[in-house]
C-alpha cells in the first residue's frame, strides 16, 4: 500500500522569455503513494499547472525547458522516456482533467466517440467493445442514460456533464495516477461537491493515485490525504491533511486557512486575505520567498532562503522553526 | 482552524427526471443547425440561383452523351457556319460540327479539371497549412517561406509557367492549376491550426495519448474546414476560367477537343461572319463563374460565425 507510484525529485522548470528567464518551479520535491490523494494548493500563478504539465510531459517548448530534477513513475524516470514512449503512457498510465469543462471536448464529435477513441489507441479493442466501454464509463461517472448520451455531442451537455465525461475519458483506460487540475473552477458549488464525491469514490474502486492541484482549501479537505503548499515555484510546506488543517506551520499556510470562509461568521466578516500579492517567480532574489507578505519576518529572512525543514511530521520551510 | 470535512455530507443527488427533459429539449435544439444551415442559405437568392446553375453544369456534363443531338466532333460539310437554329441551337463552326454539342461535351473538361484540379491543390495547401501550423517553429518556417513564394505569383502566370515545364493538354493544366493554387488553402488551414493548437480540446487530445498525426487530422482538421469549404467553392470557377485561358491560348487542351477554351479560340477568326461560334462557350463561361461565385458567397455568409 506504500509503494511510491510518483516521485519528483528536485525538479526545476524554467521559461525563456524573450528578455529574462521565469523559473515557474523551482526544485520541487514530493512523492505520491499508490491509492493515495495529494493535494498541490497554492495562489495563481505558483507553478501548479507547470509541475503537471512537467509530470505529463506537455509543457510548452519553447518558451519551457525542464532544467533539472527526476520524475520517477513506477520505478521510471519520465525525462529519460522518448515522445512515443511518453504518447502511450499519457492516458493509459497517467491521465489528467482540467478546469475548462466546457471546451475540453472535441466540438465536431460525439461522446461515446471520443471516450472509446482513448480506449481503442491505448488498447487492442474492437470498434464495439470500446463503444460498451464507453457506455460502462459514463455510468460510472453517473451520467444517466449512457445509452442515450453517447450519441450526443458536446454542446448537448451542461457543464457539470462534460466535466464528468472528461473523468470517464482519463479514466477509461484505468491510469495508475490521475492529475486533476483544478477541475472544479469553473463549476458552480453543488456540481463541484457532487464531481469531488464522485473522483473520491473512483479512486476508491479503482485504487488510482490523485493529485488534485487546486487554490482552494476546501477541495483539499474534502479530497487530499496529504498536502503540499506552493509558493512562487517552491513548496513551503508539506504535511498529512490533519496536521496542515489543526497546526498548519507555515506562516503562509496559516494565512491561506483564514481565506477559508468560516460559517460561523457573518457575511462580510467570513474572508480574511493574505496581504499583498504573489511575486513573480522572476522578481525573487535573495531571502525568503514569503518575506514581503509574511508577519512574522525577521532580520534573517531577507538574507538567506529557508530550506525545507522537519518539523514534527511536516515539512516547513520558514525560519522561525529553525 | 478548520477540520477537514466533508463538505456535502457524501449525499449524492441526481434529479433524472430534469436530466431526462434537458436531455429531450437539447436532442430537438440539435438536430436544428443542419436544417438552419440550409434555410439560412437559401433565404440567399443568389444561393438558390447560383445552386440552380451549378446543378444544370454538372448535370450536362454528366448527361453529355444523352443531351447532344451530335457528336462533338463531327463534321458536316452540309451545314458549314450555319446561325442558330432549331436544328442547330448554338449554330455550327467552319467544319459544320454543332456547337451545343461541343458545349455540352466541354463541361464534361471544364467540370473535371475543375474538381480535380481544386481538390489537388485542397489537399496540398490543407496538409502543409496543417502542419506549418501544428508544429510551429522550423517547420512553420520553410513551409511559409515555400508558400509565400507561391502565393506572390498570380495563379494564371504560375499555371503558365508549369505548362511550359510540363507541355500542353487537359492533365497537364490540372497539374498546373492544382500546383499553382494550394497556397490559399495554405494560409488559410495555417490560420486556423494556429489559434485551434491552443483550444482545451487539442490539449486534452495530448493528455490522453493522441498521436500527432491523429490529432491533426481527426481532431483539428475538421474544426478547420469551414473556410477552406468556401475557399475552394470561390476556386473552382477560378480553375474554370484558367482552364479555358489556358486552351484558347494554345496551351491546354488541344483541338478537336471541345473545351470552351478551344471552342472560343476557334471563333476568334470569324468573328464577323460567325459570331455565335464564340459567343455561346463565353456566355457558358460567364455563367458557370456566376453560379459558382453567387453560391460560394452565400455559403460564406452563412458559415462566417460573424455575420
Ligand atoms: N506559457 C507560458 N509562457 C510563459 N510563462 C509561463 C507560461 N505558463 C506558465 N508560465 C509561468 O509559470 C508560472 C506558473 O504558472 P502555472 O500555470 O503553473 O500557475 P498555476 O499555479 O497553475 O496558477 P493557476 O492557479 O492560475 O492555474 C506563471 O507565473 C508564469 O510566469
Ligand atoms: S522565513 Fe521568515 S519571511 Fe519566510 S515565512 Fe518564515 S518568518 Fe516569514
Ligand atoms: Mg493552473
Amino acid at each position: 500500500m506504500n509503494e511510491q507510484i510518483l516521485r519528483i525529485n528536485d525538479l526545476a522548470v524554467h521559461f525563456y522569455m524573450d528578455t529574462r528567464i521565469v523559473p515557474a518551479v523551482d526544485g520541487v520535491s514530493f512523492s505520491v503513494s499508490r491509492g493515495e490523494t495529494l493535494g498541490l494548493v497554492g495562489e495563481s500563478g505558483c507553478g501548479k499547472s507547470v509541475t503537471a504539465l512537467s509530470i505529463m510531459r506537455l509543457l510548452p517548448s519553447p518558451p519551457a525547458r525542464i532544467v533539472r530534477g527526476e520524475i520517477w513513475f513506477k520505478g521510471e524516470n519520465l525525462l529519460d522516456k522518448t515522445n512515443e514512449e511518453m504518447r502511450k503512457i499519457r492516458g493509459n498510465d497517467i491521465s489528467m482533467i482540467f478546469q475548462e469543462p466546457m471546451t475540453s471536448l472535441n466540438p465536431v464529435f460525439t461522446v461515446g466517440y471520443q471516450i472509446s477513441e482513448v480506449i481503442m489507441q491505448h488498447q487492442n479493442v474492437s470498434k464495439k467493445e470500446a463503444l460498451e466501454r464507453a457506455i460502462e464509463m459514463l455510468r460510472m461517472v453517473k451520467i444517466p442514460l449512457p445509452e442515450k448520451r453517447i450519441k450526443q455531442y458536446p454542446h448537448q451537455l451542461s457543464g457539470g456533464m462534460r466535466q464528468r465525461v472528461m473523468i470517464a475519458m482519463a479514466l477509461a483506460c484505468n491510469p495508475e495516477l490521475l492529475i486533476a487540475d483544478e477541475p472544479t473552477t469553473a463549476l458552480d458549488v453543488t456540481i463541484e461537491a457532487q464531481i469531488l464525491e464522485l473522483i473520491n469514490e473512483l479512486k476508491e474502486r479503482f485504487g488510482s493515485s490523485v493529485i488534485m492541484i487546486t487554490h482552494d482549501l476546501g477541495v483539499v479537505a474534502e479530497i487530499a490525504d496529504k498536502v503540499a503548499v506552493m509558493y512562487s515555484g517552491r513548496i513551503l510546506e508539506q504535511a498529512d491533511v490533519h496536521s496542515i488543517f489543526n497546526n498548519p506551520k507555515h506562516p503562509y499556510t496559516q494565512g491561506l486557512l483564514e481565506t477559508i470562509p468560516d460559517i460561523d461568521l457573518p457575511r462580510g466578516q467570513r474572508l480574511k486575505e493574505i496581504k499583498g500579492v504573489v511575486p513573480l517567480p522572476d522578481e525573487i532574489k535573495v531571502g525568503c520567498r514569503f518575506k514581503s507578505r509574511c508577519e512574522y519576518v525577521r532580520a534573517e529572512c531577507m538574507v538567506d532562503e529557508p530550506p525545507l525543514m522537519q518539523v514534527g511530521s511536516s515539512l516547513v520551510r520558514c525560519w522561525n522553526y529553525a | 482552524m478548520i477540520a477537514p470535512q466533508s463538505r456535502n455530507g457524501g449525499v449524492y443527488i441526481e434529479n433524472e427526471w430534469i436530466e431526462q427533459q434537458a436531455l429531450e429539449v437539447r436532442e430537438e435544439k440539435a438536430r436544428k443547425p443542419f436544417a438552419d444551415f440550409v434555410a439560412k442559405l437559401f433565404k440567399h437568392k443568389g444561393a438558390v440561383f447560383g445552386a440552380v446553375i451549378i446543378l444544370l453544369f454538372v448535370c450536362t456534363a454528366v448527361f453529355a452523351s444523352w443531351l447532344a443531338p451530335y457528336e462533338y466532333d463531327k463534321p458536316d460539310i452540309s451545314a458549314v457556319l450555319q446561325p442558330p437554329s432549331a436544328e442547330h441551337l448554338f449554330g455550327t463552326d467552319e467544319f459544320g460540327r454543332d456547337i451545343f454539342s461541343r458545349i455540352v461535351y466541354g463541361a464534361r473538361i471544364s467540370l473535371r479539371v475543375a474538381f480535380v484540379a481544386v481538390g489537388i491543390s485542397l489537399v496540398i495547401g490543407t496538409v502543409l497549412g496543417a502542419l506549418a501550423g501544428y508544429y510551429g517553429g522550423v517547420v512553420d518556417y520553410i513551409i511559409t517561406s515555400i508558400t509565400d513564394i507561391a502565393w506572390s505569383f498570380p495563379t494564371t502566370l504560375l499555371a503558365i509557367a508549369f505548362i511550359a515545364a510540363l507541355g500542353t493538354g487537359v492533365e497537364n493544366v490540372i497539374i498546373a492549376i492544382a500546383l499553382a493554387s494550394w497556397a490559399g488553402y495554405c494560409r488559410v488551414v495555417r490560420g486556423q491550426f494556429l489559434s485551434l493548437r491552443e483550444r482545451e480540446f487539442v490539449q486534452a487530445a495530448r493528455i490522453l495519448g493522441m498521436s500527432d498525426a491523429r490529432i491533426i487530422f481527426r481532431h483539428m482538421l475538421p474544426n478547420a474546414l469551414a473556410p477552406v469549404i468556401v475557399m475552394a467553392t470561390l476556386e473552382l470557377p477560378k480553375a474554370i476560367v484558367i482552364e479555358a485561358s489556358l486552351s484558347f491560348l494554345g496551351l491546354g487542351a488541344q483541338p478537336p477537343e471541345p473545351s470552351w477554351g478551344v471552342i472560343l479560340d476557334s471563333g476568334k477568326g470569324l468573328l464577323d461572319q460567325a459570331p455565335w461560334i464564340s459567343f455561346f462557350p463565353g456566355l457558358m463561361i460567364m455563367l458557370v463563374v456566376l453560379g459558382f461565385n453567387l453560391f460560394g458567397d452565400a455559403l460564406r455568409d452563412v458559415l462566417d460565425p460573424n455575420s
